[in-house]
């Protein structure tokens, strides 16, 4: 392909060229940095519309021309490879510009001050109020923490080199799987470009969380896997192989102390391999590949050990954790309601009360029929393909049917979080698939025909009419998939707004936030909602109450239980914080909603919030306030004095004047 | 170039390379933080964690030359063992710090080194397409950084805050300092004081200007008030509602 545009074309002119096209996307990267830059000032002023035509705009300016470079054939691969990596490094800007100098996003701080603790005491820690089962997993923190402990960078710059390059490091591990499985740098670039389609991607929700960092080694550890289990030439050296073999298990092994869920599909997709490479060597999938069926399930087996053994140590608490996602009866009544047959689960709408535009709501539910249709088309011509299959291509085809499987429960209130995580692993098994199948088209070696009916390569009249179509459709689930993906306060800035996250974070957050960091001390317990609560997590060092406790029903009941003074006890509650506002505007479920155990909750909870009663409870003083926000000092030996006293502590005089 | 000499060549770059790894190891885990000696050791930390042992091990997973892999693919890999390692180390009730992160990549270094040396010679990986993905990838994050520095800042939240340590309560008067920082706003206008539920005096003015400044709320204890401090409550509360209820100290009562 190269060799006859060389022949052709003087090297000198070639080499300008080249350096023509790189000052060129060199200039396009950094407009497109200016105009991303441009677009949050724009939204974070105030701005309801523009800001979204000049984020697009600077999109495009990068993804067109490069696109344009990783598909053409002029295109050498390590040309690709540089391309794959510089829309890494470029898709950071979104997310860095967003969140700037400090945590921002809701599992942000919930790891952040674990990674604090981590460094303070040398243990990982869980705070029960922030985040169950971090300590179980603490993979992500103990990396930041050693680059911490040697490069002397501050806690939140080593976590965003850490996220950097984990993030960079899962496209390009993308690019390199499908370049091995492939041998076609072609098709492994069209693989990442699919990937960075991914809707978690490009905005992903929280820079800084345990699938930053176990995503990546998922899909490096699926490359080593691959290229260890592939058999070489008679006489051909085994040190690499072995290395690579190495390779997989050590990343096995860092990925079951990073994170559950990650670690789980990679134990699964290794003995997915084990099983088709198996089949491929003597059953009915019979090909010319060549993986080792010994080598794949020996390193399918160390997975599925260590993975073992890990969730069988941490034991209960990941299955309270764990368990409502994974609630099977729930989500088969959901896929059966699809059909028409029970009833569902409550939903929710999507771009409910979404600042969205509306094409970026359009191409929203457009992408899912497009990606339904390329996701059967590459499925199909590939099944002409498959005696020249890697094993992967069985392993991603299973990941890109689950998208579709999930979709009925991503409206689910229950489970749409989930679903939406999910995305990130589907999205791999989309990648494989359409880059593979992508790379076969472009070479003109797929084909795809229907009772003596060719239906690709299609006939050269709709070959110059497909392009566009093509394009069209890869814009659409573009801008569909970053819609879909996060709201748009996660991806722009905006006027604070109480109960949204991440637009809560402010002046008033980090005021309270502030004088937590010079009054209180690590022997302090703090209640607050799931908002605020985050911001003292970071600034101070006290420990933190889960937002949906007991303690929570003080405020929602219409009286007061002695068993919710008997929790501020129990938990040694120093410190009350709540916004005047809850219940008056939003939800008052806003204090519990992710706790999965609400319906715990005593029934007439569901109505106002009683947050003036605390102004007139004798064991508490409001020892400093903001416009909306109040910081309480409980007083637990005149708590425990009333407690015992069968009193309450409640003024009702005053209650009756200020509550 | 013969292939001896080629080999001769490769081996030395990786003692180079494994011997350069182990030193900044020990450089950055030896040097203080902060000032210049800082500013080295956070060049130095980052290469012996995030490129070198990752180029080393990379490398012996590497057999197409490929610059890119060998260095993502190697240095999440290094993760992945200071992950290991460091969970390892806290399961036996070490204290996870400098040692137990360098120790590790010590003997990762160390051993990729020597398996380099004695290894195969594998073919060249060419540094440009990392060169030019990093000046590319730059360059968009100069051009966000740059325009982001540039535009003007953006307004942030008006809020203010009100806080009281104690109130103090004599047999004639009630007196409280509160401290007033505004952010952009007017608010709070004025404050009101309660002992219990009776207004004591009429609302204060806060005065316009710099914050934070102290407002003093004083007035005569409402005659017929409880017994002080048990039954005291003293009260501030801003024009928009917001309020403190500090502790109470009883002075001569």
């Amino acid at each position: 392909m190269t060799a006859a545009t060389v022949t052709t074309v003087p090297p000198a002119d070639l080499d300008r060229g080249a350096d023509r096209r790189f000052s060129m996307l060199a200039l396009a990267f950094l407009a497109s940095g200016a105009l991303l830059a441009l677009a949050e000032w724009m939204a974070a002023r105030g701005d309801t519309t523009g800001h979204f035509y000049v984020f697009w705009l600077a999109y495009f300016l990068v993804t067109a021309p490069v696109a344009w470079h990783l598909l053409s054939n002029r295109t050498s691969s390590a040309a690709r490879g540089a391309l794959v990596v510089a829309l890494g490094i470029w898709s950071l800007a979104p997310t860095l510009l967003r969140t700037g100098d400090h945590p921002l996003f809701f599992d942000e701080f919930s790891h952040f001050r674990m990674l604090q603790d981590l460094v303070r005491t040398g243990h990982p820690h869980s705070s029960v109020g922030l985040l169950q089962i971090g300590a179980n997993f603490p993979g992500l923190e103990l990396v930041t923490s050693g680059l911490y402990h040697l490069s002397g960078l501050t806690l939140w710059i080593s976590a965003l080199v850490i996220a950097a390059g984990a993030h960079v490091a899962l496209l390009a591990g993308v690019y390199v799987l499908v370049r091995d499985a492939s041998r076609s740098s072609r098709a492994a670039a069209i693989a990442a470009v699919v990937y960075s389609l991914n809707p978690s991607w490009l905005i992903f929700d929280a820079q800084f969380s345990y699938e930053t960092l176990a995503l990546p080694m998922l899909v490096w550890v699926l490359v080593f896997a691959l290229r260890g289990a592939r058999r070489r030439e008679p006489g051909a050296t085994l040190r690499a192989r072995n290395v690579q073999v190495a390779l997989a298990a050590i990343l096995t092994t860092g990925l079951v102390v990073t994170h559950s869920v990650t670690s789980v599909v990679s134990a699964a997709a290794l003995v997915a391999v084990a099983i088709v490479a198996s089949l491929q060597q003597r059953g009915p999938l019979r090909t010319e590949t060549v993986t080792s069926p010994l080598i794949a399930w020996s390193l399918a087996a160390w997975a599925v050990v260590i993975t073992t053994w890990r969730f069988v140590d941490v034991g209960h608490a990941l299955f309270v954790y764990l368990g409502p996602t994974f609630h099977f009866s729930q989500q088969l009544r959901q896929l059966l309601s699809v059909f028409g047959i029970g009833a569902g689960l409550p939903l929710h709408s999507a771009f409910a009360n979404s600042s969205a535009p509306f094409f970026e709501i359009a191409c929203g539910y457009l992408m899912l029929p497009i990606l339904l249709v390329a996701f059967v088309w590459a499925i199909w011509g590939l099944l002409g393909a498959r005696r020249r299959l890697s094993p992967l291509v069985y392993v991603a085809g299973v990941l890109g049917v689950l998208f579709f499987a999930s979709l009925p429960l991503a409206s689910a209130v229950a489970y749409s979080e989930a679903v939406h995580r999910s995305w990130a692993f589907s999205f791999l098994g989309f990648a494989v698939v359409l880059g593979l199948a992508g790379g076969l088209a472009l070479d003109g070696r797929l084909s795809i025909s229907m009772r003596a009916h060719r239906l690709w390569p299609p006939a050269d009249r709709w070959s110059l009419t497909l392009r566009p179509v093509i394009a069209a459709c890869a814009v659409i689930v573009a801008i569909g998939s970053v819609s879909l993906g996060s709201s748009t306060a996660y991806r722009f800035g905006g006027t604070v707004a109480p109960e949204v996250d991440p637009l809560y974070v402010g002046t008033e957050t980090t005021m309270v936030a502030q004088w937590f960091a010079q009054h209180a001390t690590s022997h302090d317990v703090v209640f607050a909602d799931r908002f605020v609560v985050r911001p003292i997590a970071i600034a101070s060092r006290v420990h933190v109450v889960q937002p949906g406790g007991t303690e929570v029903h003080l405020l929602l009941t219409h009286t007061i239980a002695f068993v919710e003074l008997e929790a501020y006890l129990h938990d040694r509650v120093t410190y009350i914080v709540y916004n005047r506002q809850t219940g008056t505007i939003g939800q008052v479920k806003a204090w519990f909603w992710y706790v999965p155990s609400d319906s715990l909750l005593p029934k007439d909870a569901r109505g106002p919030a009683y947050i003036h009663r605390l102004s007139c409870l004798n064991w508490l003083n409001a020892v400093f306030a903001t416009s909306q926000y109040e910081v309480l000092r409980v007083n637990q030996a005149r708590l425990a004095v009333d407690y015992h006293h069968n009193l309450t502590g409640l003024n009702r005089r005053c209650a009756g004047t200020f509550g | 170039m013969s292939v001896v000499q080629r080999d001769r060549g490769a081996s030395r770059g990786v003692w180079a390379l494994g011997t350069g790894g182990v030193a900044l190891l020990l450089v950055a885990a030896l040097l203080a933080p902060g000032g210049a000696e800082g500013t080295v050791r956070t060049v130095v930390g980052c290469l012996a964690v995030l490129v070198i042992p990752g180029w080393l091990v990379g490398r012996l997973a590497d057999e197409d030359g490929d610059a890119i892999a060998r260095l993502v693919g190697g240095t999440i890999a290094t993760l992945a063992v200071v992950a290991a390692s460091s969970f390892a180390a806290y399961e036996l009730g070490l204290r996870v710090a400098t040692a137990v992160v360098a120790v590790p990549l010590l003997v990762l270094v160390a051993a990729a080194a020597l398996l380099g040396v004695g290894a195969p010679p594998v073919r060249r990986a060419p540094l440009a397409p990392i060169a030019a993905a990093l000046a590319l990838g730059l360059a968009a994050l100069l051009g966000a950084m740059v325009t982001h520095l540039a535009l003007p800042a953006t307004p942030v939240q008006p809020a203010f805050s009100i806080e009281a340590a104690r109130a103090v309560v004599s047999h004639s008067q009630v007196r409280v300092t509160v401290t007033v920082t505004r952010v952009r706003t007017v608010e709070p206008t004025d404050l009101t004081l309660y002992v219990n539920v009776s207004k004591v005096g009429l609302p204060v003015t806060v005065p316009a200007g710099t914050t934070p400044l102290a407002v003093t709320l004083a007035g005569r204890f409402p005659a017929g008030a409880a017994s002080c401090p048990s039954r005291v409550q003293v009260r501030v509360v801003a024009s928009n509602g917001a309020f403190l209820t500090p502790p109470v100290t009883c002075v001569g009562r």
